[in-house]
């Protein structure tokens, strides 16, 4: 071999160990690791070219290159065991306060006037004149004739949600049709049916055809009859008492005692998909995301109340809680305890069958007695989430936290800055609800057999974290580009975000009554000076990050008058009024005290001391450390 | 008409690198078709590509890592 064919084949393979280096030195960059392929095979062409190769040196290179995928394969395809669900309770954990979530704070006004009012931007008040219970101001929920529609299906059903009230809700009972019994259920435990036949495939499985009400062949008949009226999973839970809300948002500071709802024992959680389709075409800052949201509450809504009227009519308790804003407890425990998902990044659950993070939920609460779901193994979710950040990086606010978990009540998990993600949903001017985050989660594409051999490959595999996220570099998914889509063409990008603030100086006053509600000064949002634009700096619009910038509007986006054809709307500087009037009322401390201390107003939030928390919190549960497994056979005992 | 006569002889670690070739290649193909039919084009030809990559040093090695070139 001459000099020059030496040095370049040197020069070759050094240069292919060169992109190892850069591979590692880059935090697993996927063009590093696609270049380090390229050059492998650059170096075996030219080594074989030179012409000094001899049989046993290409027997050794293919052995290599042979042992090395069936390595990968086994790394890749082996059904290593899944790790168990990740001990999420850490310390004592309060029950949250209803009010206190992102849209209870943002609607009721503990995060200013000028949110509270954000609807006034996108509809005018006459047009939805007399609406109803959300008819006074309009809201990103009342936007126009779809999400009307669709979140007004959503207030037909609250109302057949339970035939007794509790804490508050639901707000107006109505009777379900065809109820010939009085009270919360039948007197008389019915069954199924006349025959108590079983559906064919759970006889199939239980070995019996005439129903016996064993807690196994429940919780087969209600997952089939649940998938059968159109969820996409079904998973059956016990439940820990500390998911129930303390105090109620639509009757605006009910509290909810314990014993109330010490029957519930049991949950069963429906699913409906918000359409990959939508969510693919439709950016999430775009006039559609909201009815995303519309769309899967109402009808997961639609599927759990008639479940639930059924199980009432077979003689048991049934109570139900859906979205937009009408449920009793959190909703995310369910999914990561009923064995079907786990925490993310983004707080809430991610659950592989049903689109990561793209599905609405709605829970059953009964004690019809079920099977619970097993629970203890997990999906590697909350690990792979650990290696990845698309959604970190997508939110435009940046409401969602890279780096590690933090301890919030009690719960280890990430944390998202609540008040940020509603400011930025509700009011932003350029389309509202957003939903970059379940957009860009690898987890969300269609239930097709290949994504289904994504997430085996995500659960059991030791090394896909590594490969398919990436929290320090460009990944394989950053990579892929999924967000192009063939159908929506150009108009599926998003616009950029330019959203509702507080007027400049502002500043809460507390405490803030509301409804029998009460916000005090340990409720005063960590962003506030940030919603007057402080800092703000249009999340990451001018941000370059990850070679992106941020906030840029694409030339393809521009029409000939140098317009955003995305979008649908023109709106004028200054949108809302100065000066707008919130919707409850600053009152002294002293008067607060004493309503407090009368029982005429509630205060709760999980973040607050316990003196100042009105009514008590509950000593059993709410005080030290309490696992989830101990937590629920006690309420078993209730 | 000559007939054609073709010869193929290959040692069974050669014929498992062709295997393992072809696996990568029918992977990435319905990578491809998968990605095409939920409507993302460019994750579709990247999916693609990526396999080619990873074929690539395998495929370098069976045609033109042999002797008898000098
Ligand atoms: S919905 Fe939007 S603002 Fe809220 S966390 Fe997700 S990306 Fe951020
Ligand atoms: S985008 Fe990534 S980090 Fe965020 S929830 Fe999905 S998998 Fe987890």
């Amino acid at each position: 071999m001459d000099n020059k064919k030496k040095y370049i084949l040197i020069s070759l393979w050094s240069a292919t160990a060169l992109t190892v280096i850069w591979f590692f030195a880059a935090g697993l960059s996927i063009y590093a690791f696609l270049t380090f392929f390229v050059m492998l095979a650059t170096s075996f062409m030219a080594w074989g070219l030179s012409g000094k190769v001899t049989d046993n040196m290409r027997k050794k290179a293919i052995h290599g290159v042979n042992a090395f995928w069936i390595v990968m394969a086994f790394l890749f395809l082996f059904p290593f065991p899944v790790p168990d669900r990740p001990e999420y309770v850490v310390g004592e954990v309060h029950r949250f306060s209803e009010p206190n979530h992102g849209w209870g704070r943002g609607l009721l006004g503990a995060l200013g006037p000028n949110l509270v009012y954000h609807g006034l931007v996108f509809t005018p008040a006459e047009e939805i004149k007399g609406l109803g219970d959300y008819g006074a101001l309009p809201t990103f929920v009342t936007t126009f004739p779809l999400t009307r529609a669709l979140f007004g299906a959503t207030s037909i059903t609250d109302g057949l949600r339970d035939n007794v009230q509790h804490g508050g809700e639901p707000t107006k009972i109505v009777p379900y049709a065809w109820t010939t019994w009085k009270g919360a259920s039948r007197e008389n435990k019915i069954g199924w049916n006349k025959g108590d036949l079983l559906l064919g495939d759970v006889a199939q499985k239980v070995g019996y055809e005439t129903a016996k009400y064993t807690p196994e062949e429940n919780a087969l008949m209600i997952k089939e009859i649940g998938l059968w009226l159109g969820s996409m999973t079904v998973g059956i839970c016990k439940v820990d008492p500390r998911w129930f809300y303390s105090h109620d948002f639509l009757s605006m500071g009910t509290p909810l005692d314990l014993k109330d709802v010490k029957e519930m024992k049991y949950a069963i959680q429906v699913f409906t998909d918000q359409n990959w389709r939508r969510v693919h075409n439709d950016p999430g800052h775009s006039w559609w995301s909201i009815t995303k949201s519309g769309q899967a509450y109402s009808t997961s809504a639609w599927i759990a109340v008639r479940m639930a009227q059924m199980l009432r009519d077979m003689g048991y308790k049934a109570r139900v809680g859906h979205g937009g804003i009408n449920y009793d407890t959190a909703e995310s425990p369910f999914s990561v305890y009923n064995g079907l998902g786990e925490y993310g990044r983004l707080s809430d659950a991610v659950v592989p069958t049903a689109g990561g993070l793209r599905f609405k939920s709605a829970t059953i609460l009964t004690d019809f007695p079920l099977a619970p779901d097993e629970n203890k193994q997990g999906h590697g979710i909350t690990k792979f989430c650990e290696h990845c950040d698309r959604c970190a990086r997508a939110c435009p606010v940046n409401a969602i936290p890279q780096g590690d978990m933090t301890v919030e009540n009690g719960v280890k998990m990430w944390h998202v800055d609540k008040d940020k993600c509603v400011r930025f949903r509700a009011g932003n001017l350029n389309g509202n609800c957003c939903n970059e985050c379940l957009r860009v989660c690898p987890y969300n594409k269609p239930d097709t057999m290949f994504h289904r051999l994504g997430v085996y490959i995500t659960r059991h595999s030791p090394i896909s974290a590594y490969l398919f996220g990436n929290v320090n570099a460009i990944g394989l998914e950053d990579w892929l580009d999924f967000e192009t889509s063939s159908w929506a063409g150009k108009y599926n990008i998003n616009r950029p975000a330019r959203w509702i603030q507080e007027d400049e100086g502002f500043k809460m006053k507390f405490p803030y009554v509301i409804g029998k509600y009460v916000f005090t000064e340990d409720d005063r949002s960590t962003a506030e000076e940030w919603s007057t634009g402080v800092g703000a700096q249009m999340g990451k619009v001018g941000l370059k990050y990850k070679g992106v910038v941020w906030g840029k509007i694409p030339d393809r986006l521009l029409d000939k008058n140098g317009r955003n054809r995305n979008v649908h709307w023109d709106y004028k500087e200054g949108e809302l009024p100065k000066g707008l009037p919130l919707p409850g009322k600053y009152m002294p401390i002293e008067e607060v005290t004493k309503l407090l201390k009368s029982g005429q107003l509630y205060t709760g939030g999980w973040y607050k001391k316990n003196d100042d928390v009105y009514p008590k919190r509950s000593e059993k549960y709410e005080k030290g450390l309490l696992k989830y497994e101990d937590a629920v056979k006690m309420w078993e005992k209730e | 008409m000559k007939d054609i006569k073709l010869t193929l002889s290959l040692k069974w670690y050669e014929i498992l690198l062709v295997m393992i070739e072809m696996g990568l290649l029918a992977a990435g193909s319905w990578a491809l078709a998968d990605s095409l039919m939920i409507g993302s084009p460019v994750a579709a030809w990247r999916f693609l590509l990526l396999f080619i990559i990873w074929a690539l040093p395998g495929a370098a090695i069976l045609f033109f890592f042999k002797p008898g070139r000098d």
